[in-house]
């Protein structure tokens, strides 16, 4: 699903935002990656859907060369892709099934099925009331809730999610951390950047950690870990 | 899955977002509307002025050359007979009438309207009697002058005039006319440009994080740009519409006094032709679409 080989993204001369960072992830995998405010994690993220490029290394998502994407070939795979960030991201005037069922329009489903789409999706995860509402009524974990869904709404193989409970309230952020690992289980893979530290402590999935640009694996020998973990 | 390329969205997608985002920002949409329409309204009045000018030189080019003799006091009837029909023995001659004193007064009160009183006081011995010639259209300047002196050595004559020196004399104001038409006209460009330049960044700011949105769920090409041009064109073409309708209203508020003013320009004044209002349609849709172009390029960019 994810193939990166030595991708390293510079901020300046001797500064590194990725450094040769190798990273393989499997269909159907759930991967965590943290590490300190910093670190590379959101970076890592936004090269893995093309919102960052990368100096060097070599780069593969869901069958896509991220080193040869072109407009409309990033374009294809952020469509390809589900996307859920820290700050939901939703646009305020359009009624939440609208912002849900927009991504599928966007992707090409004519708007009466993209429409039923999200109107599912709603009532999948609890907001099936508030279709017709705007996102400024709803609280963070709701509107986050409308993010997955938005996510979602394309049937993607791939989610890739930035800090996803990281303004959420234990309680909320527990039912994001619930509806990514089923949509899993559902057999999209699933790649969370967090540095939630009850996300880490509660789900048991592969979790990479990162530092100054570079990737380390958990069970990863000869890296000063006990650093890492000070800094989170 | 039932997926359509992402180019591929029917009209109704553009439409709906176009008239969505439109809505959306009412006051901002306002705003833009408004620099539009006073953007179309300067170059409305700068193409309004304009053509009736040029029609107004046009429709005095097309008539003949009026020559005006003014005869010396105390010229008997005789002699008057005599030299109208020698005025009117050259061919070149289409017509000549004849204007005593007592009718030259007449038809200067005739003229003055209203303002007649103002000849209060005089009479007519003030104005002297004249032959006005008519003449062909086609009369070369050569012959004419050579009319024209022959004419102003006739012992009876105290001066001739016509109305050719005149239309070149106003030609050539027209021309610096027309050339501070363009330079208000370019000015008008300008300050347009600029209050809509910075309108549709504005409202191009409102839209960023749509836009943030559109971009990372994967739109692309007309699906990205699409709306936002479409509702530039929308609000291009009411800003233009509600321009002329104004200009319309400013045309019929001040066009009937103005000839009753100036009598000369009855039959002359006319407002914009469909063409032009057309063409000052395309020119508010332009500039919506510019506007919103040149806003995306700043706070839309795309990767």
């Amino acid at each position: 699903m994810i193939r990166l080989y030595k991708v390293t993204k510079r901020l300046g001369e001797h500064k590194f935002a990725l450094r040769d960072v190798t990273l393989n992830v499997a269909p159907g995998e759930f991967v965590l990656v943290t590490g300190p405010t910093g670190s590379g994690k959101s970076t890592l993220l936004k090269v893995l859907f093309g919102d960052e490029d990368f100096a060097s290394g070599r780069g593969i998502v869901n069958g896509r060369n991220l080193n040869r994407l072109d407009g409309p070939g990033l374009a294809s795979l952020r469509r390809e892709l589900g996307l859920v960030f820290q700050d939901s991201r939703l646009i305020d005037r359009l009624p939440i099934v609208d912002n849900v069922s927009l991504a599928a329009e966007v992707a090409g489903v004519p708007r009466p099925e993209a429409r039923a789409r999200a109107r599912r999706l709603l009532e999948t995860i609890g907001l099936g009331d508030h279709a017709e509402v705007s996102p400024l009524v709803l609280s963070a974990g709701e509107r986050q809730r409308v993010s997955l869904a938005r996510a979602l709404v394309n049937n993607p193989a791939l989610l890739l999610a930035d800090e996803p409970t990281g303004s959420l309230d234990p309680d909320a952020s527990n039912e994001i951390l619930d509806l990514l690992v089923e949509v899993n289980r559902g057999g999209t893979t699933v790649v969370i950047a967090t540095h939630d530290q009850e996300a880490l402590s509660l789900l048991r999935c592969r979790t990479l950690f990162m530092y100054e640009g570079r990737l380390i694996e958990e069970d990863q020998s000869g890296f000063d870990d006990t650093r890492i973990v000070a800094d989170l | 899955m039932n997926r359509r390329p992402a180019h591929g969205q029917p009209l109704a997608y553009y439409l709906r977002r176009a008239v969505d985002s439109i809505l959306a920002t009412p006051v901002i949409a306002g705003v833009t509307i408004t620099s539009i329409a006073v953007s179309v309204l300067l170059a409305g009045a700068v193409l309004l002025v304009g053509s009736n000018a040029y029609r107004l030189i046009a429709s005095w080019g097309a008539a003949g050359v009026d020559v005006s003799i003014y005869l010396n006091p105390g010229v008997d009837e005789a002699r008057i007979v005599e030299l109208k029909n020698e005025l009117g023995a050259d061919p070149a001659v289409i017509e000549v009438s004849y204007f005593s004193q007592d009718e030259a007064w007449q038809l200067l009160a005739d003229n003055l309207g209203d303002s007649a009183e103002l000849l209060d006081g005089l009479d007519a011995s003030v104005l002297p009697a004249s032959f006005e010639v008519a003449l062909g259209r086609s009369i070369e300047d050569a012959k004419l002058f050579e009319m024209l002196a022959i004419w102003q050595e006739i012992a009876e004559v105290d001066d001739v005039q016509y109305n050719r020196q005149w239309i070149d004399r106003l030609r050539n104001a027209m021309g610096i006319v027309r050339w501070v038409a363009w330079a208000l006209g370019a000015l008008a460009l300008i300050v347009s440009a600029i209050i809509v330049g910075a309108t549709f960044q504005l409202a191009a700011f409102s839209r960023r994080e749509e836009m943030e949105v559109l971009r990372l769920v994967g739109a692309v090409g007309a699906v990205y740009w699409g709306p936002v041009l479409l509702a530039g064109l929308i609000e291009g073409v009411i800003g233009s519409a509600a321009a002329i309708g104004l200009l319309v209203m400013i045309y019929q508020i001040t066009a009937a006094p103005i000839a009753t003013e100036l009598p000369m320009l009855q039959g002359t004044l006319d407002f914009l032709t469909v063409g032009q209002c057309g063409t000052l349609i395309l020119w508010g849709a332009g500039l919506g679409v510019a506007g919103s172009w040149l806003g995306m390029q700043r706070f839309g960019s795309w990767r």
